[in-house]
């Protein structure tokens, strides 16, 4: 059998940490996203109305409610669900942790920006 | 010759079940099939490689270094990938979005697509697609990210004859092209021909049985898994 020298390192060139954190950003991002908007958006319209959508504390409670739900349920699914996303990412060398720091990291810079532009209409 | 990836003496129980009780493998360039009898603990030892199990005994070592408990995405990161037996593709994903993840340019991308004749089922959904061509986009997925060491938990099971014929070319590609190979599974007919080496699992203990050819002329081998 031939060896395996010659071979090292081929991988850190070929598609580094930007691919990877590019596919895991976009494969959890997206869907929190339109998910977040639906919730967002059109749920409160449909409710009462752009001004108790700004105003109400008890909107807040209910959002942020959501928001916790949406979390447990994307972790779950990531850990004990069928979609395959955990074992996806770990065959393209990204663990479990910071799969979920860089998931929840990443809805939390989307729910800042959101919030800016909303502030900023 | 140093391997890329060995395990030493590993050794597991369930309950009161002992599954492996000291087996040893090494992994060199080119297809190595592992074989043995539903429940031998092909699986378990293959879990074991990859860290989702822990072993009770034993060590495996990647790259020279020595692993207590390996981890998937680490490994995966110094060129190890890992095809467990109910894929590993996200439902969710088109089959593009996740070649596109691991390829290299435009060019590499489309060659794959082409090999793999996945030309017509790019756009759409792995959960949507047949066991068949779910199975060719994975193998492609692989070709892309030509991995060092692949280990494969039956890759060929629930696959019809072409389709089987089609992984098997894919994984003599990997291995040709300096990867070295681990599959399991019981499609005789299409691994043993093709396998450089042959591992039988027994009794809890891992009997290296040579090539194909001298698998086939070991007298216990072929009265116990092959039963003639």
């Amino acid at each position: 059998m031939a060896g395996t020298s010659g071979r090292e390192g081929r991988h850190g060139s070929d598609r580094g940490v930007d691919g990877l954190l590019a596919v895991i950003a976009r494969e959890t991002i997206r869907g929190w996203l339109v998910t977040r908007v639906g919730i967002w958006l059109i749920a409160p319209l449909l409710l009462r109305g752009v001004g108790w959508w700004l105003d109400s504390l008890l909107l807040t409670g209910f959002k942020a409610t959501v928001f916790v739900a949406l979390s447990v349920t994307w972790l779950v699914d990531f850990e004990f669900g069928r979609s395959r996303q955990r074992e996806y990412i770990a065959n393209l060398g990204c663990g479990r942790l910071a799969t979920i720091g860089l998931a929840f990291g990443g809805a939390l810079v989307a729910e800042f920006a959101f919030f800016w532009v909303v502030s900023a209409l | 010759m140093s391997s890329i990836l060995s395990a030493d003496s590993m050794g597991k129980r369930f309950g009161t079940t002992v599954v492996l009780r000291a087996a040893s493998l090494r992994l060199e360039t080119g297809i190595t099939f592992l074989v043995g009898r539903n429940g031998a603990g092909k699986t378990t030892l293959v879990r074991i490689l990859v860290g989702l199990i822990e072993a009770d005994s034993g060590i495996v070592r990647f790259r020279g270094e020595y692993l207590e408990r390996p981890r998937w995405a680490a490994m995966a990161r110094q060129g190890f990938s890992y095809l467990p037996a109910t894929g590993f593709l996200p439902l969710k994903s088109r089959i593009s979005t996740v070649l596109r993840a691991v390829s290299r340019s435009d060019k590499a991308y489309w060659h794959v697509v082409e090999q793999s004749h996945l030309e017509d089922l790019v756009g759409e959904r792995i959960a949507d697609v047949s066991t068949g061509e779910r199975k060719r986009a994975e193998f492609a997925w692989l070709i892309l990210r030509r991995p060092d060491v692949l280990v494969a938990d039956e890759p060929l099971r629930d696959l019809s004859p072409i389709d089987r014929g089609s992984a098997m070319t894919r994984m003599r590609d990997l291995a040709d092209g300096g990867s070295a190979v681990l599959v399991t599974g019981h499609e005789i007919e299409n691994l043993l021909p093709d396998a450089d080496s042959v591992l039988w699992l027994r009794d809890g203990y891992v009997i290296d049985l040579g090539s194909p050819e001298e698998a086939l002329e070991n007298p216990a081998f072929l009265g116990e898994y092959l039963g003639r």
